[in-house]
């Protein structure tokens, strides 16, 4: 299964879009927003989409309390199952600690982080809205068999192009 | 129960990184004993005092970047003569390393490595400029990639403030380690760095260490004689559950058999296994 994963849109929300249509055309299967998404337009694009989405409330959002019935959205920490794995959702990365998921993601550092000890995969996007870096970027996760397969995408504002990162992590340690 | 851990510093010196903790690099010109290999059967005889000592681990340390092809095959060879003879885990301590070179470690015996975030990600680059922090994250993860246990700590009072602690603290908390060395900076006169630790500092590391990670084999590494002196049981009571026994890499510790008698005098049991 393949997932799309973004975070801290804030109120760029034409860069949000970009990022979106991304992931779409990766083939994502389902959309993980990990918080301050500010723009409810950015919600509105989503559901336009037709995907499987959830999107956790950010330090940003809580204009958005108030339209958590017309979306998939959650607060933090949000755990729940998919593709076989369980997840914790958070924008604070505070409630990265316990380690008690397969799968943990964050937000609101800005900063991208793909972290894999042997049994914990921790993601955090980085940012679409690229206000500290320059640079938006979002990423899937192939979620295979025996492996995790995480591709940072990245695009320096006004321009076009994104480039990408893979890394990729066995699950079931030193059979690889 | 107590982890005894000794060390074997099978290659020393001749380092062309320049962390500034390190007497082994060439930049600071250290008065250390330098040498290319140690010769097996010198380390298969350290092995076999380590394990008098009660020493459950013994660490095949070498000097250098990381683990290329030659130092591989030392490593493995000194690996399997030592297991031949000796019944004791090895911990495998040779800087930035490929998922590939790990898992020919872990095929010929070794169980545990060891690399060290050493400072946080902020901080690192005050204490070296040839490699960057990054590179030491991914080969922990490359360890426990492999399904070798990660051995990962720090040097503490290098000047680093108490965000940065914090900072390395919850790095190692993500990599979640087996085992966690908490080394205090041991000075040099020909080493750029000044010692800042204290005591108190010292302990209230080991204790927020201890907190943050329960189930982790907590391990009072080097400088534990300059920060306590002879009162080193204090970083035990703070939390800590294994020493170094012996010699460090470059420096000389406390006698062997004189830690043991304190730690089996006090009644604390040592480890066979780690």
């Amino acid at each position: 299964m393949r997932v799309g994963i973004i975070s801290d849109t804030h109120k760029k929300v034409g860069r949000a879009k970009k990022a979106i249509d991304l992931l779409v055309d990766k083939g994502i299967e389902f959309l993980i927003h990990a918080g301050d998404i500010v723009k409810e337009e950015i919600l509105e694009y989503i559901e336009s989409k037709n995907l499987r989405y959830v999107a956790v409330l950010g330090n940003n959002d809580y204009h958005l309390y108030s339209v958590v019935d017309k979306y998939e959205l959650v607060t933090e920490p949000f755990y729940f199952k998919l593709a076989g794995k369980t997840w914790k959702l958070m924008h604070y990365p505070k409630y990265i600690f316990p380690l008690d998921t397969d799968i943990i993601v964050y937000g609101h550092t800005h900063e991208v982080d793909i972290t894999f000890n042997g049994k914990n995969l921790i993601l955090n996007p980085g940012e679409v809205c690229a206000r500290d870096t320059g640079f938006s970027s979002c990423m899937t996760l192939d979620i295979k068999k025996d492996k995790y397969v995480v591709t940072l995408f990245y695009r320096k504002i006004k321009t076009t192009e994104w480039k990408s990162k893979v890394k990729e992590f066995f699950i079931s340690g030193g059979k690889e | 129960m107590i982890y005894l851990c000794a060390i074997s510093n099978i290659r020393s010196g001749a380092c062309r990184e320049d962390c500034k903790f390190c007497t082994q690099s060439v930049k600071w010109g250290a008065d250390i004993e330098r040498f290319r290999q140690k010769s097996i059967e010198t380390i298969v005889n350290e092995a076999k005092l380590a394990k008098k000592n009660r020493a459950s681990g013994f660490c095949l340390v070498t000097s250098g970047k990381g683990l290329d092809d030659k130092t591989l095959e030392y490593v493995c060879r000194a690996t399997k003569a030592v297991l031949k003879e000796v019944d004791i885990s090895i911990i495998a301590c040779n800087g930035t390393a490929s998922k590939e070179s790990l898992k020919e470690l872990k095929k010929v015996g070794v169980k545990i490595y060891n690399h060290n975030l050493e400072t946080s990600r902020e901080y690192y680059p005050k204490i070296c400029s040839t490699h960057s922090w990054d590179e030491r994250f991914e080969t922990c993860e490359n360890v426990k990639s492999v399904g070798l246990k990660l051995c990962s700590g720090g040097i503490f009072g290098m000047g680093e403030s108490e965000k940065d602690r914090i900072s390395l603290l919850n790095s190692l908390k993500k990599l979640n380690p087996d085992g966690i060395p908490i080394n205090f900076f041991i000075e040099n006169e020909r080493l750029p760095l000044r010692a800042t630790h204290t005591k108190d500092m010292a302990l209230k590391i080991i204790k927020t260490f201890r907190t943050n990670f329960p189930d982790a084999v907590i391990m009072l590494a080097g400088g534990r004689e300059v920060v306590f002196a002879s009162e080193w049981f204090e970083g035990i009571k703070a939390g800590a559950n294994s020493i170094v026994i012996g010699d460090y890499l470059t420096t000389k510790g406390e006698r062997a058999d004189k830690d043991l008698e304190i730690l089996l005098k006090r009644g604390i049991k040592v480890a066979n296994e780690c």
